[in-house]
């Protein structure tokens, strides 16, 4: 029997198999069902059948690996510019945030924030308002617990979002987990020749749902992101600071724009990155309660 | 002498400021003014100047939060003041707790807040740390003496501990001796809690609950808690068809067996800010509606008593002032219904939340409002407390109307 299904080689690019191999949403025929006078063909054995599905064979093939070298690429960027602000897959980052007013400053606040892969981030209040207070985030699912009950209660990711933990987030959201996409152009940002990338969120935790990302066309440097949340809209823009630290360029501000309370601005220092290690227990909801991370 | 008065708060502070950025210890100095006003349409008012009900007071505290080679520390200096009462100054050791590693197995020990419990209104998990749920701002609690072995995966947790090790059974509850083992389980977007604890006073109690993200805005949350044993305060002057009256305590405890608490709530959270949390609760170590009639039908008797010729009206004064302890109760009845909205913005300072506590067994309720303004280095809290519903309702009989509040927080 005749099967498109997976014949060609595409298994090493689990997104490009499946935007190949999968009908399409709605019940409409995708390309993994097979069409009807395909399959008289075959069972009619002509030369010109053979031909046809070759020739077929062969442009999805060519189809398959433009998508699979195109996804590797974006994935690639997105790989090379999260390295400037997380240089490391697990690390230990000490962020400052503030809030300005119509140009004055309104609130400052200090986080640690603890990275590992799997989308998982522990994020320490450090502010003398906020001491105590933590939250944990793992994938879409997210904790907090604040000083005064001690008790981790499980947060919606719209309460996050509403939260002032929200900034440590944004500081160590890794694009390549989190984000897909395409290049959409290129355009130059101040004198920054740049690729636009047009990123959608793979899962509905993220802060923002779609991102306009401009990255330098050399090296890839983040320099301009416009963020956008699950309404469509165009909540902040993100402006980057790439400085020279411990010998490398990396990301040492990020100045995000308001879009909507348009006299709002926040900006997000890193005054420290270094990898650690932690435990997988220490991502356990009730081990909030506990005081063994320091520092 | 004013000069010093005025200079030397602020010279302490800068100095506690300038310690605290140095080596990471926060500090948290609050003022909380509140103006009570008394309710007179009660039998239970005569009562009123030998209460702490109807009286203006205010608290001011100073909270330090720090940590030194592991132990961690959280303790307040506070003062109170209440109309008519000698002001006084308390240091309370909040938290002050040691969490050990020996030999891959973790330990803890010390004194530390235990919550428990997903509820908002109402916890009834919260076996070991009991907490007042009906407070107008919460301070931070203060935690409970204990030892404990803990376990930890990536998505479960065991938890043994021994609170109040060497008490036995308390004068308070909060204060007894137990041993408690608790489970916690994430089964994806739902958390599992469940408990087994072993008490002088309560016998065996076992409880389990949940909390689940439905959605980005949902999440709904539930508990069961079953008591082997629990009490209930009686007043034995309802049963006495005599003159009502007693120059003793007239409150006695008795054990009932069966305790069941429950709570099932949800909070719908919209992309504006918006939060609506809705809860609904039974506690069967609350009142009844009948008790509260009885309540209600001795404190008339013996209001009725004043004036009388033979009969001291410090003596009636003295009985009401007893039946106060009706209102001590965490759950005025059985079955309460809450619902709360609220506003919270990335960006803005202001949240403003209203919140109605209403009893369907007789139709009393609690109207809560609160704004709250926060800058960087202070928050500000101003609410408002009223109290009402039909007229021989728990909440009416409540020798107070109207509580106003204003927080003001300053962290450093």
């Amino acid at each position: 029997m005749f099967n498109v299904k997976c014949n060609f080689e595409a298994p090493h690019n689990p997104r490009a198999q499946r935007a190949i191999c999968n009908p399409r949403p709605g019940g409409g025929w995708g390309w993994g069902h097979k069409p009807r006078f395909w399959t008289s063909s075959w069972h009619r054995g002509g030369l010109p059948a053979m031909l046809g599905r070759l020739l077929t064979s062969l442009m999805l093939l060519a189809l398959s690996l433009a998508v699979q070298a195109a996804d590797t690429k974006v994935q690639a960027l997105l790989r090379q510019a999260d390295a400037y602000r997380l240089p490391d897959a697990q690390l230990q980052v000490e962020t400052e945030v503030q809030l300005f007013k119509a140009g004055k400053l309104d609130k400052e606040r200090s986080y640690t924030v603890y990275v590992k892969p799997g989308r998982r981030s522990l994020v320490l209040m450090q502010s003398p308002s906020e001491k105590g207070q933590k939250v944990l985030m793992l994938g879409d699912e997210f904790w907090q617990i604040m000083p005064q009950s001690q008790r981790p209660i499980r947060i919606t990711p719209l309460q996050k979002l509403l939260g002032d933990a929200s900034a440590g987030d944004i500081a160590t959201m890794t694009w390549s987990e989190d984000y897909e996409g395409q290049t959409a152009g290129e355009a130059k940002v101040g004198d920054i020749p740049c690729l636009r990338l047009d990123l959608t969120a793979t899962r509905k935790g993220v802060s923002y749902q779609r991102v306009e990302l401009y990255l330098s066309k050399s090296g890839a440097k983040p320099i301009k992101a416009d963020l956008y949340v699950a309404s469509d809209k165009l909540a902040k823009q993100a402006l980057f600071t790439i400085e020279q630290v411990d010998g490398r360029p990396q990301v040492s501000a990020m100045r995000l724009i308001d879009q909507i309370q348009t006299n709002r601005e926040t900006v997000i220092r890193y005054l420290s990155r270094k990898p650690r290690t932690i435990p997988d227990e220490y991502y356990n909801p009730m081990f909030l309660t506990r005081s063994d991370l320091k520092e | 002498m004013i000069m010093r008065i005025f200079i030397f708060p602020w010279l302490l502070l800068l100095s506690l400021s300038a310690y605290g950025e140095d080596n990471g210890t926060a500090f948290k100095l609050r003022a909380i003014p509140e103006i009570h006003d008394a309710n007179a349409n009660t039998s239970f008012a005569p009562a009123l100047p030998l209460t702490s009900l109807g009286k203006d007071r205010s608290r001011e505290e100073l909270e330090m939060r720090t940590d030194w080679n592991g132990v961690n520390l959280v303790a307040t200096a506070r003062s109170t003041a209440q109309q008519g009462v000698k002001p006084d100054k308390q240091l309370v050791i909040n938290e002050l707790y040691y969490d050990a590693t020996l030999f891959g197995e973790r330990f803890s020990l010390g004194k530390k807040i235990l919550s428990w419990d997903v509820g908002f209104g109402f916890r009834p998990l919260d076996v070991i740390q009991q907490e007042n749920r009906r407070s107008l701002y919460a301070s931070t609690l203060e935690g409970v003496p204990y030892l404990s072995w803990e376990k930890f995966t990536a998505d479960e947790a065991w938890m043994l501990v021994l609170a109040n090790p060497g008490r036995g059974m308390a004068g308070e509850p909060r204060d007894d001796e137990s041993l408690a083992l608790k489970y916690f389980r994430r089964f994806g977007n739902t958390d599992a809690h469940a408990l087994l604890r072993v008490s002088r006073r309560y016998s065996f109690e076992a409880g389990a609950s949940f909390s689940s993200v439905a959605d980005d805005g949902l999440e709904w949350h539930g508990s069961l808690l079953h008591q082997a044993r629990y009490q209930k305060s009686l007043n034995t002057l309802t049963l006495n068809s005599g003159i009502p009256l007693s120059a003793s305590d007239p409150f006695v405890t008795q054990n009932f067996r069966h305790g069941r608490k429950a709570l099932l709530g949800a909070t719908l959270t919209g992309e504006s800010g918006l939060s609506l949390l809705g809860e609904a609760w039974y506690d069967n170590s609350a009142y009844t509606a009948a008790e509260w009639r009885a309540a209600a039908d001795l404190a008339r008797r013996q209001e009725a008593l004043l004036g009388q010729a033979g009969i001291p009206a410090a003596a009636v004064r003295g009985s009401l002032a007893y039946g106060t302890r009706y209102f001590e109760r965490p759950n005025l009845l059985k079955k309460n219904l809450l619902l709360r909205l609220s506003h919270r913005s990335e960006v803005e300072s202001w949240e403003p939340a209203i919140d109605v506590l209403y009893t369907p067994e007789d139709g009393g309720r609690v109207v809560s409002a609160s704004l709250a303004y926060e800058a960087n280095r202070y928050r500000i809290d101003a609410g408002l407390r009223l109290y009402g519903g039909r007229a021989d309702s728990a909440y009416r009989l409540l020798p107070e109307k109207r509580v106003v509040y204003l927080a003001i927080q300053l962290a450093f």
